[in-house]
This record gives structure tokens, sequence and C-alpha cells, in this order.
């Protein structure tokens, strides 16, 4: 065997060494716990033959407390590059195998490296994540390697799309990756993510919880919206990685993907016609008018279990992709409050941010009222929706279904915060608020003393008058139509059709906001 | 005697010559022994060539028996060859994205 050959082998071999990561035990000990190791995931989630690893042979070089003695290659994360159908896309997947994947200083080191590459060749990132925290024999070390990757994740933020793929523990500082990056995927049952676990919980607290009840993909999937998509198994979420990655761009200068449509453009919904109750206090379910005008029906949504009074996610009209945001009446009457106004704010963000047009389904009621909303800064949390659709300059279409009251009629991308093309169903009412509303306010006076001269059948009936009065005045469209804050009112059955004329019309829209450090949003 | 008669002149010549004859015995010495190593390693070689082509031969001979057993012995192959992980990757997935604002060399945004 010729030198040259011996090295060839050693190589080989140093790769093999590589690929098992903490040695078979420890892969066979990750497949028990129902959890695939790192190079698996890796292989799932990337198109056959595509992965280019980087840095296999990096080790760490901590000599505290006996680590001098234990080396693996690669130390616990893989990362490098590959493609997901054709487009290329940096990841990094921790390897539990390896020191329970523990973040040292060499394994942040190569995460930011392929972060920094990603930023010059303008490719998203995605992070499969699972580690037990911060490698506690490196000390400071550690902990400024996670500071180097939430660095990156903040300048990223906005140029390149970051996901992050919760698949095991994700605790301590570790979560502010995630944190910080556009998406988050968890597994349910067998990811979790919390700042403080359930021993410190209990030790402070006395508070007695589980993993699961603190940090698991149903609570943040549900409670606090730290996660905007959870799935049942590995699999699964990784399908749902790849779903996600065909509706975003690769940067913040790129236009959307587009896919060939096979849906007609101008298939129309009769249902659509007959859609809106009668009762204006009966709901109806979104879902369906969703469903009705995107292409071929499919809807991609985000946060799909938390704030439901408002919808968001992806579809396609006519093959583009497009960040959908709809009331719900069916939940809460479609209202907004803290929840669903932070919930939506943060996703047209991210549709501005990225190039991705936004087509806005109204019908809301107003806002929540009550103590627990203005306690809980419903104020503030309502002006982040408000400040993310007028700082937005990509295109805007909405569609007005039924009701659109007040602050909310505002909020929900009016025509003054810059909504390019807004149209409006023949049944909806763009008003200050409802007519039982107005009329009492309004006629507030005359009802008392009807009521007191001629008794309180009489003064309701007086009521009633008025609001039909309002009602026949404002609760339609014509109103706002007539001062052109609305620009046509439609056929509900051809909205399909409508959006995808208005998409097409705006697709060289061109807006620049006056030039700033950056906004101050009400955070 | 005249041939034991060694006069002084020749005592130098003779010796001379001496040492000669026996280094040049020496030399033939080295270079048959060298012929000898040659010719027998060529013949080793030529030995266990012959013995691994003959072991091939019924190895394969055994393998014919069989067309499944072929079959299935070309299948783990193939499998070996493609899970083979240390083969690097020749395939280019990256879909071309040409004119991409990204890459422009006047970009009024950065």
């Amino acid at each position: 065997m010729s030198k040259q050959t011996e090295r060839i082998q050693e190589l080989m071999d140093k790769r093999a060494k590589a690929r098992i990561g903490g040695g078979e035990k420890a892969i066979e000990k990750q497949h028990a716990k129902g959890k695939f190791t790192a190079r698996e995931r890796i292989d799932m989630l990337l198109d056959k033959g595509s992965f280019e690893e980087l840095d296999m042979f990096v080790e760490h070089r901590c000599t505290n407390f006996g680590m001098e003695k234990k080396h693996y290659l690669g130390d616990g994360v893989v990362t490098g590059s590959g493609t997901i159908n054709g487009r290329l896309v940096y990841v990094f997947a921790q390897d539990f195998t390896v020191s329970a994947g523990s973040l040292s200083e060499m394994l942040a080191s190569k995460i930011c490296k392929v972060m920094d590459i990603a930023m010059k060749v303008g490719a998203p990132v995605i992070g499969l994540n699972d580690s037990g925290g911060a490698r506690l024999q490196e000390g400071i070390n550690a902990l400024a390697g996670y500071a180097e990757i939430f660095q990156r994740n903040i300048l990223a933020s906005g140029v390149i799309p970051q996901i992050s793929a919760i698949m095991g523990p994700c605790a301590g500082g570790a979560v502010y990756s995630p944190a910080l990056t556009d998406f988050t995927f968890m597994v349910e049952g067998s990811s979790y993510m919390f700042l403080t676990g359930p021993g410190p919980v209990k030790a402070v607290l006395g508070e007695v919880v589980t993993q699961e009840q603190l940090g698991g993909a149903s609570v943040h999937a549900t409670k606090s919206g730290v996660t905007h998509f959870t799935a049942t198994n590995e699999e699964e979420m990784i399908a749902m990685v790849k779903q996600l990655f065909s509706y975003i761009p690769q940067n913040n200068l790129s236009k959307t993907p587009r896919v060939e449509c096979t849906d007609p453009i101008d298939r129309m919904e009769d249902y659509l016609n007959e859609i809106i109750p009668d009762n204006p206090n009966m709901p109806y379910d979104m879902y369906q008018v969703i469903a009705g005008i995107v292409d071929n029906g499919e809807f991609f949504e985000v946060q799909p279990n938390y704030a439901k009074n408002i919808i968001v996610g992806f579809a396609r009209f006519n093959g583009q992709s497009v960040g959908i945001v709809a009331n719900q009446p069916k939940q809460l009457a479609g209202v907004l409050d803290c929840n669903s106004s932070r919930k939506g704010a943060r996703f047209v963000r991210f549709c501005d941010a990225f190039n991705i047009p936004i087509v806005t389904l109204v019908d809301v009621p107003g806002f929540l009222p009550g103590t627990a909303q203005e306690y809980n800064a419903v104020i503030l949390h309502g002006a982040k929706l408000l400040y993310a659709y007028g700082e937005a300059t990509v295109p805007k279409v909405t569609v007005t279904l039924r009701k659109s009251y007040g602050g909310s009629h505002i909020v929900m991308s009016c025509k003054q915060l810059r909504g390019d093309l807004n149209y409006a169903w023949p049944s909806s009412e763009i008003a200050v608020m409802g007519a039982s509303g107005a009329a009492s306010v309004l006629y507030a006076k005359d009802a008392k003393t009807i009521k007191e001269e001629q008794g309180p059948e009489a003064a309701a009936a007086y009521i009633k008058e008025k609001e039909a009065e309002y009602e026949k005045l404002f609760a339609n469209p014509y109103q706002a139509a007539k001062y052109g804050y609305i620009d046509d009112v439609i056929e509900p059955r051809n909205t399909r059709f409508r959006v995808i004329r208005a998409l097409a019309q705006l697709e060289n829209k061109k807006l620049v906001n006056p030039a700033k450090k950056h906004g101050n949003i009400p955070l | 005697m005249v041939l034991l008669s060694i006069s002084d002149a020749n005592i130098w010549y003779l010796a001379g010559m001496s040492i000669l004859v026996v280094f040049a015995i020496l030399l033939i010495l080295v270079a048959v022994l060298g012929i000898f190593t040659a010719v027998a390693k060529k013949t080793n070689a030529k030995v266990s060539n012959i013995k691994e082509n003959r072991l091939v031969d019924k190895q394969v001979k055994t393998l014919d028996k069989s067309e499944d057993d072929t079959a299935a012995v070309a299948m783990a192959l193939y499998l070996y060859l493609q899970e083979k992980e240390n083969r690097e990757s020749r395939v280019l997935t990256i879909t071309p994205t040409p004119n991409s604002p990204w890459g422009a060399q006047l970009n009024p945004r950065y």
C-alpha cells in the first residue's frame, strides 16, 4: 500500500469514526427513545446525496474535569449544506449521542460557521436542536458560544429565514436561539423547552410540575405561543419543515418561490355567496372561506392552536406564496386580544421581511374588553399589529367579509395603513361600532326620557327603530366605498379571481419606508 | 629455485594480484546469490497468484450454481456501495438561481 493510499484509508477511518458520534451504544439508546440521530435527521430533511458536511474533524479543547481524555470527532454537532427540492440550505443538527449534545465552545463555532456562510450566500438556516444545555466542564466558554450564536441569529433575522426544530431537550439559555428564529417546531412527547426546569421551579416556588407540563410541545403550542408547529413524531416534523420551506424565499432580496398552478384562477365557489349568516351574531367558519379561495384549498397554518381567534398561515394564489391573516368568527367572535394581536403582528412582520404578499380576510367586531386584557397591555399588543401592518411594504390585499368595527377596523390592514387593494363583500359592515351599540349610545338620552314617560317597552322599541336606521346607514360597505376607503365591493364567490388579479397587479410594487436606523415597535 | 625465488620487485606485484583475485571471487559470489534471490522471489509471487486465482475461480464456480444466489450477492454489493458513506457524493442538487439580486454587484440596499 502506497503512502498516499494509507493516508486515504486514514481519512476513511476518521470519517467512519466521526459518523458514529458517541458510539453504537449511545445510538441504540437514542433509537430506544424513539428518536433519530443527528445524521439520520439530516438525511430525512435534505435531498438525497446533497449533504456536504463541514468540520467533521473538529474536537473540543477543554482539559477540565478529565475532558482531555474524552474526544469525539465533530464534537456533538453535524453541520453543513444541502438542498431541499433543489434549493440551497444550511443545516446544523445537535448530536445527543455525544455528551448529550451539550454545547461547547467548538460546537458553537461550528454552528456559527454555517450561519456565517449562509449569510454570505443568502440561504436559509435550519437548526435541529437536541441538547442537554451548556457543557458545564467548559464553563464560561460554553456561555460565550451561546452568545456567539444568538448574535448571529439577531443579525440574520429578517435577512435569511431561520427555522428551529426542537427534537429533544432545549433548556436554559439554549432556548433563546430558537426564540430568535422565525419558526419553531416541536415534537409532542419528546421535546421540551424551558428556561428553568422542574427542579429549580420546585426549589424556588414549591411548585411541582413535570417537564411536559412546564415546557412540552402542547404547552408552547396552546398557552405560550413559543412554538409555531407541533408534530406527533420526527418524520412528520421533517415533512412539515419541508412544507414550510416551500413557501418561503431564500433571503430578503429574493422573490417567493412560485409553483405551477393546477387550480383554475377563475374558479367560483357559489357557497361563498351564502356563507354569511343573516344574524350578525352567528358565527361561520373562516377556514371554509380560505379553503374556497386559495389554490387547491391548501393552507399551511402557523400556530393553529394558539390564539385561535386569528388565523395566520401560508397558501398560494396562482402558484404564488402568500401570507394569510384572517379573523375567525368561530372563536371569541373573531375579536382581537393580546395573544391574537401578537400572533398576527409577528406573522405580518415575517411576511414583510421576506417579500411575501399579505392577504387579509376581515371579520372583526373589535378588541376584547375587560380588566384582564387591559392589565395585560392589550393597548401595546394591539399597537404591535397596527405597527406591523403600517410598516409593511409588501403587496397588501384586504377583503372585508362582514364586521370591521372601530379600532380593529384600522388595525386590520385598512386603506390608510397603506392597504393596496381593499375589497369588501356586500355583507360587510364598516363602521365605528355595531348598530346596537351605536344606537344605545347615540340615543341614550332620548331612550331615558321615553322610558320615564312611556315605560321600558316603548324605550326598547325606540332603540330598535334607531338601530335599524343606523344599520341602514352604516352597516354596509358603501359608506366606506363612498369615500374611497374600499376600492370595490365584490361578489363573494369571485373572491379568488379578484385576489389573484390584485396580486398580479401588485407584483412589481415598490414602496420604501423613510430611512432610519430602526423603528421603535411597541414591544 | 627460480619459482620460489622472490625478488623484492615481485613482492608487491604478487600481493596486489592476490588481493584482486580474492575480491573478484567475492564479487562473483554476491552476484550469484543476488540472482538466486531474485529468481526465488519471482517464482513465489507467481505461485501465490496462481493459488489466488484458483481460489477465486473456485468461489465463482460455487456462486454460479444458482442465479438467485448471484442476484442476492449483486444486490448486497449494490446496497453496500450505496450505503458506504465513505464514498463522496458526486451529485449536484443545487438549482441555479440566475439573476439573483442577492449576488448583484450593484445593490442599492447594501
